[in-house]
């Protein structure tokens, strides 16, 4: 440690080049640790369960054949059809599925003529075979049952029903106790629903929307001249099971399969962006570490070229080889915990920034410190073989003429 | 002289491949990674029309009644009413008007034997085309006489005339939409138009949809494909007949208008406004008036078309640039650390300091601008790699224009020199009489 | 020059480089200067060769007062009439022969056809006109030190400074040199030679000597060898 002193006072008189370096440590810290934070956000949101058996689902958007009066027949004929294939566990039609993008939502009020909703929520429309199909995990109240069931044109307008919602919302209509929501009656499109059982999830259609985790699932069958059937495979049998329902579908003249999604695909597609951002901000991180490192090696190696006199002079009066190389790994050490305060301080203001213009979450402190000693290492490592060949320096060369 | 340096530099580059060749790479990677996300984040936020998007206006009117919440009053739905956009399209101050709105069909040539394929359609009226100077391979837009009969018509793009027409002129030709046969009006030549503005939000960044109808013929012909549009409604509709749902309260066909001038948009201000009020005295709207005219740049930016993470990653880029740059900032002292001798011999031939640093500056701008080329390289590649992510958005926006191309290399060179400013005046400074001993 | 003097200041100790003296030197005239190293020899050169500035005292070039000059000023002029020798020579040695000697003219508004009469010229005067496309390693010290003085001698000065021009050189190869020096003296060129060798410091006409930063003059040198 005695040499600490005169690596801080060299430090003073270089000036540019350990401020450069000071500089360019405390950015990649900023940087990386913001960048860090936002992957793990993003893996967070990714990782909330839909509430749907995703390994084994599939839905098929296809027509109905017209005109409007025949759906319903169609409609019954296609759902007998399809579920007669083997592998097919369950085969509900389904007005939109959870993180397909597309899909709609409603505004709950708890009285008729409430001035402000309770809160929005996604709307799906399905039969009493819906939880099952989904795999929903129904944790109070009952299921839904055929006697539930309605069709219509237009959805849930002006058809007063029993009613499931989720978890989340339900903790929005009865904030005491979740539970109390079943039994309870609340209005959509001035309808009054009855709630019946609570799933503990199904997300709705946009994964960024505030109010994914809150829906409500109606037993009306929405009819169309488009139709989405949902499809749970048994175990592994999902590929031939979509093989089928293509065939069996287009059994029916005029059939047009518009398209046929896993769950799965499903998941990547409403990903995608966060998916691509993530690769964009790993890509970032590992430029920034790799130039970082560059630059802690390069200069250290021409500070060692400059200093060979000096480091022979060193060595010719004594010092040991380990302690020259002691000594630049300490100067390292130096300039990269400098620039790790400034960064500190730097990646705290950069992540209030992205907080109030982005509305991210503020980087946590174990991220910082990690990152932190992460930084450490890297540029300790950068140093050492420098600081080797340093070390290498003959003590003869003090006696040589330049 | 410049030549002079020029020689100058590439001499000195050649004397140290190693040093120059890291500070090449570092410049070209920083500018690389800005240049790729910068691309990206510039194309999908450029103008979409710049010749006319000052005057095209999202018409915006408040038809909401009597008694229904709104959290935020102030924002009023791009979309509007069946009967409200029927009336307001009525107006002939601006110069053209167009409502949008969309279905999804199935689509033959029934004179090929050909299974249908199922098409998303833009439904318009005949004021789309010249509105947004729509290019004609053949044939043309309908007018508003088919608008106003709701013929059964058709515009194809120049994909979709290939699909189904082999890319013949298909002027006059028979096209199955559903169950019934349209005749071919006009193909379009090649369009792009990014942000595609005009519709839905999501689909801001794909490429127009291939077949464009009148939208009175949808009407008519009661096709509707409630996936496709946004449709909201405060009230629901009487009963479940397509008669009950266009007189309804239910929002989903878009307007947009062109008004030349200030006057031109004061006026058709002024004409929702009274349209409002006539309303609200027939008991319809709600006792206030919210109606707006919103331009393009306004409508984009209320709608937050640009994606934030495409805005952070240019940023993050930006900063990736700077921790090269500094990096590089290191490699140029010592790059100059070693020319001192030279420096003080050019002193003492009779070199200003001027000359000293003006050739060190070429010699850094020389960097910069090889920087900037590999940059561009990389920055390609960059945009290869992006494509691939981002495979949902339209291709076009993973392209440099020569703008941009242009700008990079000035960019790299500009910033090669600023940031080697400092050493470049420290070398320049170089003690006369002390370097010529030792050199 | 009059009453110059030079003090170098690093960090806390002052030291007197040079004492104040006078001393006037007229055109065509060769002067030696002679003294121990470390007698202040090479601070008079950089102090006339516009290289220093001195501390104390008035420095008249061609009746214009040096400190009253500019940097800019003073670079044009050693550019126009000053040619330097350097002990080592100080060539560029990733330059060939022909953009060394170019080096200095290209910071005077020369055209191109000029400049080429002017290096061809000079490398025919030093006698390396058939290698002007060879690189400074690739010839020996000797050689080296013609092409520094073909390059103090294109753009055609009033004076040149050597400073140990032979030092780096044998015998034989110092003799050529200080020949060369002479012949460009005997064309009216002023020579002002740092040397600490008496010999060859007899060759010129003056001869001042620097001991101790203070400088005199030793005309009874020369005199003396003569009789």
């Amino acid at each position: 440690m005695k040499d600490l002193a005169p690596i801080i006072k060299a430090l003073f008189k270089e000036k540019l080049v350990p401020f450069l370096l000071i500089l360019q440590i405390s950015v990649t810290f900023m940087v990386m640790v913001n960048a860090a934070n936002m992957i793990s956000e993003r893996e967070k949101l990714m990782s909330r369960p839909t509430g749907v058996d995703e390994e084994n689902a599939f839905y098929v958007l296809t027509n109905l054949q017209g005109p409007s009066e025949k759906f319903v027949a169609n409609l019954s004929h296609d759902l007998a059809s399809l579920r007669a294939i083997e592998g097919v566990q369950v085969v509900s039609p389904l007005n939109g599925v959870p993180l397909g993008l597309w899909g709609n939502y409603v505004s709950v009020y708890r009285n008729l003529d409430d001035e402000y909703p309770i809160d929005n929520a996604g709307y799906y429309g399905s039969d009493e075979h819906i939880v099952e199909n989904l795999g929903l995990n129904l944790i109070a109240g009952e299921n839904l049952a055929l006697s539930d069931t309605t069709v219509s044109m237009t959805g849930n307008h002006n058809i007063s029903s029993s009613i499931l919602i989720t978890k989340a919302f339900a903790e929005l209509v009865s904030p005491d106790d979740w539970r109390q929501a079943v039994g309870q009656t609340i209005y959509t499109t001035n309808t009054p629903q009855r709630i019946k059982g609570i799933v503990e999830a199904m997300q709705g259609a946009w994964p960024r929307w505030y109010g994914v985790n809150g829906s409500i699932i109606y037993p009306v069958i929405e009819v169309d001249n488009t139709i989405r059937y949902f499809v749970r495979a048994e175990p592994g049998q999902l590929e031939n099971v979509m093989e089928e329902v293509n065939k069996v579908l287009l059994n029916t003249p005029g059939r047009v399969i518009e398209k046929m999604q896993t769950m799965e695909e499903v998941r990547l597609r409403a990903y995608k962006d966060d998916n691509a951002s993530s690769k964009l901000l790993i890509s970032v991180c590992v430029g920034l570490l790799f130039a970082t490192s560059l630059g802690i090696y390069g200069q250290a190696r021409f500070s060692v070229n400059r200093r060979k006199r000096q480091i022979g002079t060193r060595r010719a009066l004594g010092a040991s080889k380990g302690q020259v190389m002691r000594f630049f790994m300490l100067e390292n050490a130096v300039v990269s915990l400098t620039g790790l305060v400034i960064g500190f301080i730097a990646a705290l203001s950069l992540s209030e920034q992205f907080a109030q213009h982005f509305g991210l979450t503020p980087v946590p402190l174990p991220y910082l410190l990690s990152g932190m000693a992460a930084l450490f290492v890297l540029g300790q490592l950068s140093v050492s073989y420098p600081a080797l060949q340093a070390s290498r320096v003959e003590p003869a060369i003090a006696t040589r003429s330049a | 002289m410049f030549s002079y340096y020029v020689k100058l530099a590439m001499i000195s580059l050649k004397r140290t491949p190693l040093l120059s060749f890291l500070m090449v790479m570092l410049i070209a990677m920083g500018i690389g990674a800005t240049m790729t996300t910068y691309t990206v984040n510039y194309m999908m936020s450029q103008d979409p029309k710049p010749s006319k998007s000052d005057n095209l206006y999202s018409v915006q009117i408040d038809s909401r009644g009597d008694g229904v919440d709104y959290s935020y009053l102030d924002t009023i739905p791009p979309e509007m009413t069946y009967q409200d956009a029927m009336n307001i399209l009525k107006s002939d101050i601006p110069k053209y008007q167009a409502v949008i709105s969309a279905i999804r069909t199935t689509v033959k040539n029934p004179a090929k034997y050909d299974t249908a394929v199922t098409r998303e359609v833009r439904t318009t009226s005949a004021d789309f085309f010249p509105m947004l100077e729509v290019p004609f391979l053949y044939g043309r837009g309908w007018d508003e006489t088919a608008d106003s009969n709701a013929e059964q018509v058709v515009v194809l793009t120049k994909q979709a005339n290939m699909r189904f027409f082999d890319g013949e002129n298909s002027i006059g030709q028979s096209l199955q939409l559903g169950e019934d046969l349209y005749q071919v009006v006009g193909v379009l030549d090649d369009w792009l138009i990014v942000p595609k503005f005009y519709g839905q939000n999501n689909a801001m960044y794909s490429q127009p949809f291939d077949i464009f109808m009148p939208f009175s013929t949808q009407v008519s012909k009661e096709i509707f494909t409630t996936s496709l549009i946004n449709i909201s409604c405060w009230k629901p509709a009487e009963d479940e007949s397509t008669a009950a749902f266009l007189a309804s309260e239910c929002t989903w066909i878009k307007i947009w208008a062109e008004l030349e001038n200030d006057e031109k948009k004061q006026q058709f201000q002024l004409f929702l406004d009274n349209y409002a009020q006539q309303q609200q005295a027939q008991g319809r709207f709600a006792n206030r008036i919210l109606n707006k005219l919103v331009s393009v740049k306004q409508y984009l930016s209320e709608e937050k078309i640009v994606p934030e993470d495409s805005k952070i990653a240019v940023w993050l880029a930006a900063l990736f640039l700077i921790v090269c740059l500094l990096n590089c900032m290191g490699l140029m002292m010592a790059k100059f650390h070693g020319k001192a001798g030279e420096a003080g011999l050019r002193r003492a031939v009779g070199a200003s300091r001027q000359h000293l640093i003006a050739q060190f500056s070429v010699e850094l701008a020389v960097v910069g601008f090889i920087g900037g080329v590999f940059g561009l390289l990389l920055a390609q590649l960059g945009l290869v790699a992006m494509t691939n992510l981002y495979s949902h958005l339209h291709s076009s926006l993973m392209q440099m224009n020569a703008l941009i191309v242009i700008a990079t290399l000035a960019l790299a060179v500009v910033i090669s020199c600023v940031f080697g400013l400092i050493p470049i005046l420290k070398a320049s400074r170089v003690q006369l009489s002390s370097q010529l001993k030792s050199l | 020059m009059t009453g110059l003097a030079k003090a170098y200041i690093t960090s806390d100790i002052k030291t007197q480089a040079l004492q104040p003296f006078d001393l006037a030197i007229g055109q065509g005239e060769f002067v030696s200067v002679i003294g121990p190293s470390g007698s202040g020899k090479t601070t008079f050169l950089n102090i006339a060769g516009l290289l220093e500035n001195h501390s104390e005292g008035l420095y008249e070039l061609d009746g214009q007062d040096v400190s009253k000059m500019s940097d800019k000023q003073k670079s044009a002029y050693r550019n126009e009439k000053i040619g330097f020798v350097f002990q080592s020579f100080n060539l560029i040695p990733e330059l060939n022969l022909y953009d060394n000697i170019d080096m200095p003219l290209r910071y005077r508004k020369f055209n191109t056809k000029e400049r080429d009469e002017r290096i061809m010229k000079a490398l025919e005067q030093v006698g390396l006109a058939g290698r002007k496309n060879h690189y400074p390693t690739q010839l020996s010290g000797g050689q080296q030190q013609r092409v520094a003085i073909a390059r103090a001698i294109a753009g055609s000065p009033r004076v040149i400074f050597a400073d140990e021009p032979t030092g780096n050189l044998d015998s034989k190869m110092a003799q050529g040199i200080m020949t060369l020096l002479q012949d460009i003296n005997a064309s009216g060129t002023t020579i002002i030679m740092v040397t600490h060798d008496n010999e060859q410091a007899q060759l010129a006409q003056r001869i001042v000597q620097i001991k101790d930063g203070v400088l005199s003059e030793e005309s009874s040198i020369l005199t003396q060898a003569i009789a």
